[in-house]
Formats: C-alpha cells, sequence, structure tokens
C-alpha cells in the first residue's frame, strides 16, 4: 500500500537520522573526553613563542588530553622558561608565566608598558595562588606568628615567639619554630601551639632560646 | 626628629587644654587662617606640612640586639621613640620612663589593651573592670592619653612630676611618680629603672637625644614643663595636630590596614572607601589600564592594582611622601625604586620564614608588590590588591616566595 511504504519510508529517514546523531555524539564525547583537561595560558610578553609539544599556542584556554605535557616559552632577549605540566581530566591547569629580560634587555617591559601590566597580571595572580596553595599545606600559617609577652603580677616577665616557614635548619619544606627569649618555654609554647587547635607532633619544631643580654 | 616640626609663636599663660586633631583623611596643611589664629592665641601647634612624617614605622628593628631589651621590646622602642620624644617636649616629661613604662605595662605593645585600644598605659582601667580601660584611635592617641593623663592629675602637679630633676632625668621622675600614688607595687620602681637603663642603651646606639639633651636642645620643654606644673586649674594647653597625609602617622602597617579590606570576598569594583580617599588625596585616584591576556586593552576600576595599592600606603602614610617617584606604573618599577633607594630602605634577607618580617616590610618581584601588616591578634598577612580580580584587600596570609626580595623602611 501507498501509505505504508510512506511510513517505512520515513522511519528510514529518521533511523538514519538517529544513528548519525548518536554516531556525532559519540564522536564528540571521545573527542571531548580525550581533551578533557583544560589549559589556561597567560603569559608576557604577548608575543613569546608558547610551545606545547609540536604546537605553538596564543594565550587563551584549550583543552588536552590528560596526562603531561612539556611547555616551553621563549623570546629573543629573554630567559627562555620550561615547563612540564600534568593534567588532569575536568581540571584546568594555570599556565602563568612571566619571561624575564637578559641583561641587555632589561629595559624592555618599562619601554612596553601594556606588557608590564599584563606581567603584573601575571605576578598578582600567581602570588594568590602560591598564596592560597601555602595555606592549604600549612594551615597553621593563618594563625602565625604568634608572640608571647608578658609581665606577670611580680613584673616578671615571659616572651617566646612562634614562627612558621621553612628555615635553614628545617629538613621538611615547612616547620615551626620558637624564639624563646626569656626561656624555659618549649612547653609552653606546644601549649599555646595546641590551644590554638593544631598539634604540635604534627610539625618538625626549631627551638632556640635567644636570651636578652644582661644589662651591664 | 619631629621635635622640629613644633612650632611656638609665642609663650602666653593662656592655652587651650583639648587636643584638637584636624581630620586626618585629606588634611595636607593648616591653612593660612589658622596658622594667624594660632600666632594670634599663642598656640602651639604641629606643622603637617613637615617633610618628616615617616617618623613611626612599625617594624624598625635592626636586628642588632641591646643590653636589656629583647627583640620584641628593642622593635617597641624603635617604634615609638620619636613620638615619646616629641610628647616629651611637649609635656616636660622624661620620654626614656614613659618607654620603660610602654614596655612594663603593654608587654612591649603586645598586650590586649595595646593591640585592641591602643592602651599601651592602662589608662582608665584602674579598678578591675577592663571595660573601663580607655580606647584610642591610633597609638599616637594612646601615648598622648599617658601624658594628658599625668598632667590632668592633680596628685601628679602636685607631687613634683613637672618640676627640678623629674623633667629631665628618667630615674627621678620614675620615683617622684611612684611616690604620688602612680603604682602600689613596691617593685615597680625598680623593674622600671632596669627597663630605662635598657632604653638608655638603645638610645645610645641609635644616636637618639636623652630627656636631658632634649632640655638643651628645646628649651621650651622645661616651659611646658612649667605650665603643665600650673595647669589644670583654669590654665590650659592647645595642641593642634593634623596628621601628614592620611592617619598621618607614617605608620605603614596600619595605614595599610586602614585602607585595606580584611577578607578576600570584595571584588576590583569594590575598593574601600577609606581606600578611594587616600587615592585622591595622594592624585593616585585612577583606573590602572592594560591587558588582557588576549590583548585587549582593559581599565579595571582604580585600585585595582598592587603597585597602586603600596604607593598608596606608602604616600598616604606620610612614611614616603616620593614613594614611586611620582610613578607608580608596576611593580617592576617599584622594585627598581626600592633597590635604588637604600639610603631609605634596609634590603632584608628572604628567608622563607615569617620570623625576620616585620609589619610594613614591602616584599617585591618585577610582577607583584606587597606588604606585610601584623592584624590586631598578632598575625602576620599580607595586604596588597590583585589586577585580576581584588580590589585592596589584607586578607591574605603568609607564603614564601624566592622570587621576592624584602624591604624595610629606616
Amino acid at each position: 500500500m501507498q501509505v505504508g511504504k510512506s511510513v517505512k519510508k520515513w522511519l528510514y529517514i529518521i533511523g538514519v537520522l538517529v544513528i548519525t546523531i548518536v554516531a556525532i555524539s559519540v564522536v564528540f564525547i571521545v573527542i571531548d573526553s580525550k581533551n578533557s583537561a583544560k589549559v589556561d595560558i597567560m603569559v608576557a610578553p604577548l608575543s613569546a613563542e608558547i610551545k606545547i609539544g609540536d604546537k605553538i599556542y596564543k594565550n587563551g584556554t584549550y583543552g588536552f588530553e590528560p596526562g603531561e605535557i612539556d611547555v616551553t616559552i621563549s623570546k629573543e632577549g629573554f630567559e627562555p622558561e620550561s615547563r612540564i605540566l600534568t593534567l588532569e581530566s575536568g581540571a584546568t591547569t594555570k599556565l602563568y608565566v612571566y619571561l624575564t629580560p637578559l641583561e641587555w634587555n632589561k629595559n624592555w617591559y618599562y619601554n612596553n608598558r601594556e606588557d608590564m601590566m599584563l606581567m603584573m597580571a601575571i605576578g598578582d595572580a600567581n602570588a594568590d595562588i602560591e598564596s592560597k596553595a601555602y595555606s592549604e599545606k600549612n594551615p597553621i600559617i593563618g594563625i602565625l606568628p604568634i608572640i608571647y609577652a608578658k609581665y606577670d603580677d611580680s613584673w616578671d616577665y615571659t616572651e617566646f615567639r612562634i614562627d612558621g616557614g621553612g628555615f635553614e635548619e628545617c629538613s621538611r619544606d615547612f616547620c615551626l619554630k620558637i624564639t624563646d627569649t626569656t626561656g624555659g618555654n618549649y612547653e609552653n609554647a606546644l601549649q599555646l601551639i595546641k590551644e590554638k587547635g593544631y598539634n604540635a607532633d604534627d610539625f618538625e619544631i626549631i627551638y632556640e632560646h635567644k636570651p636578652v643580654t644582661p644589662l651591664k | 626628629m619631629r621635635g622640629k616640626r613644633f612650632f611656638r609663636k609665642a609663650f602666653g599663660a593662656l592655652f587651650v587644654s583639648a587636643v584638637t586633631m584636624l581630620s586626618p583623611v585629606g588634611a595636607s596643611a593648616l591653612t593660612q587662617a589658622q596658622l594667624e589664629m594660632f600666632a594670634q592665641n599663642n598656640i602651639l601647634f604641629y606643622d603637617p606640612s613637615g617633610s618628616e612624617c615617616g617618623s613611626i614605622v612599625l617594624g624598625s628593628f635592626d636586628g642588632v640586639g641591646t643590653a636589656g631589651l629583647s627583640d620584641l621590646q628593642a622593635t617597641f622602642v624603635d617604634t615609638y621613640h620619636d613620638l615619646a620624644q616629641n610628647l616629651s617636649v611637649e609635656y616636660g616629661i622624661p620620654w626614656e620612663t614613659v618607654m620603660a613604662q610602654g614596655i612594663l605595662e603593654s608587654a612591649a605593645g603586645m598586650s590586649d589593651f595595646a593591640r585592641y585600644r591602643n592602651n599601651f598605659f592602662g589608662i582608665g582601667a584602674f579598678d578591675s573592670n577592663p571595660d573601663n580601660a580607655f580606647s584610642y584611635d591610633t597609638p599616637e592617641d594612646g601615648w598622648r592619653g599617658y601624658y594628658e593623663n599625668i598632667k590632668n592629675t592633680a596628685t601628679y602637679r602636685n607631687n613634683g612630676v613637672f618640676a627640678g630633676e623629674a623633667i629631665t632625668n628618667p630615674y627621678v621622675y620614675a620615683q617622684v611618680i611612684k611616690n604620688a600614688g602612680y603604682a602600689t607595687d613596691p617593685n615597680y620602681v625598680s623593674k622600671l629603672n632596669d627597663l630605662i637603663g635598657a632604653v638608655e642603651n638603645r638610645a645610645r646606639e641609635k644616636g637618639w637625644l636623652s630627656s636631658a639633651d632634649l632640655a638643651r636642645t628645646y628649651p621650651e620643654m622645661l616651659a611646658n614643663a612649667s605650665i603643665n606644673a600650673a595647669s589644670g586649674d583654669g590654665s590650659t594647653t592647645v595642641v593642634v595636630t593634623a596628621g601628614c597625609l592620611a592617619s598621618g602617622n607614617g605608620d605603614i602597617n596600619l595605614t595599610a590596614l586602614e585602607l585595606s579590606w580584611p577578607d578576600r570576598t570584595h571584588p576590583l569594583n569594590d575598593p574601600k572607601p577609606e581606600y578611594v580617599e587616600a587615592m585622591k588625596a595622594v592624585g593616585l585616584y585612577q583606573k590602572p589600564c592594560g591587558v588582557d591576556k588576549e590583548g585587549n586593552s582593559v581599565c579595571p576600576p582604580a585600585g585595582a592594582s598592587c603597585d597602586q595599592f603600596v604607593t598608596t600606603v606608602m604616600k598616604y602614610s606620610g612614611a614616603d611622601p616620593d614613594f614611586g617617584a611620582n610613578d607608580y606604573w608596576g611593580a617592576a618599577d617599584l622594585l627598581k625604586y626600592l633597590s635604588s633607594h637604600l639610603d631609605l630602605y634596609e634590603e632584608i634577607p628572604n628567608t622563607g620564614s615569617t620570623d625576620n618580617l616585620q609589619p610594613g616590610d614591602i616584599r617585591s618581584d618585577s610582577g607583584h608588590i606587597e606588604i606585610v601588616v601584623q592584624t590586631e591578634d598578632g598575625t602576620f598577612k599580607i595586604a596588597s590588591a590583585s589586577w585580576n580580580d581584588r580590589t585592596g584587600d589584607h586578607g591574605k596570609n603568609f607564603y614564601p616566595k624566592s622570587s621576592f626580595r624584602i624591604f624595610r623602611r629606616k
């Protein structure tokens, strides 16, 4: 029957369309999953060459396959920079870099003010990123330094302070340092750390007794 | 020293007692009319247009220990000695004793009264209720509160505080105020004397004038003592002070705290009103235009860049009115300025930790510049602005960065 043929024809067309759409979607999904890691690139000078693998990129945001990528950034008259970035699926990695001019070219940024402002945008952003990462790794930094100084009712004086960072004597990235001015305050300092909500056992602690030089 | 900027038109019997503060925001100089009025009324005044506004800089400890003082105490002495000396000339009280009392009674500025109320001497906290302790707007007000308290209390005036050796000899003054009932603890004077000795050591190391030297250099010190001895019963004193610019105290730390939000939630278009006023006052209220990462021209709101924030603080506080040599372009420029003005700034080693930093230190590399501040609870934070997304704030914690160079105002 004529009507039956027409229905069949339409069903056939719709079927082909559905299959095509599904196929295209699958291809996009596959491609997208391959490039599911993003890299946000901000580099100064604007005219620097940004090379990732074999390709040249400009500032902007791009998708990449998760994994490691080699990045080199260069421009004549500047110290080149190279990085290895580890990209994760679904995450955006920030590549914020400004190149440092060579000695003979040291006034380049002063003569190229727009690039200098871009350099500062990169510097500001990196400062925020590094501060945030450091605080997340070492949250105690948010309450440091702790400076304790007090005269008691008999005018006896107690003074010590607790600092944080990567001291020379420190075998880890981050240590606490107790600088004890009046002496005998190691346990007091540990107690203070505990009162602030931290476990002193979690830290490598450097202790220095730094007494006041007596009056002559 | 700041006393050089005090002028006395004439001595007269009538001085007014209230301490008048001109509005700190935007105050730049006294008007001619004000000057004439002061002259006509024999008013002692402080010239706000003086160029030595950077005298109070928190954290100026030079790292050299002083006999009898801890580093913290030496920092306290370094921070307030100019102010104490000026007030000593103004009131006729030896500054070494007041400094020692400040160390003793505020634990070198670390007491809660000192940190939260600028009250270094427990003024008003005469009973067991700490809520009665006075609260002062600025450290300068807190110091002045001590001198006013001594001047306005008849027991001190009538018992030789403003007379004889008590004006210039810190040990005599300590005994006189003790005898007049300042403290009941029998150990108070001996403890004070130890600290006075240590303060004197610091003064010798720094080449500061002793109170006796001050009296010789500024004869009005003795005259002021004489006036104060008779004050409180009708005769009065007027001291008009006006800040340099801004809070006018030369204090980088306090100014940075005052001009920035305490948290990190304020976008570029939301600068603190005080920051806006300060930028206007120093002529930096402008959009820091540049390019975005695609190279398109962009002009974020005024106050958005780190160099603009730091320059505003340095100029507005008076700590360095020429900071950046009239051009705030870029952190790289400011780093160049700092490193080429080692007569004004001392470069501090970057140890990657908090222990050698002081409030008011400036950290910078070519791409960024920021100020180390100390909040009321004693912790160090970083004050700056970020061209990308935030106006001036001090909500950032300390973090180490090897590319930073650190400078401290001398």
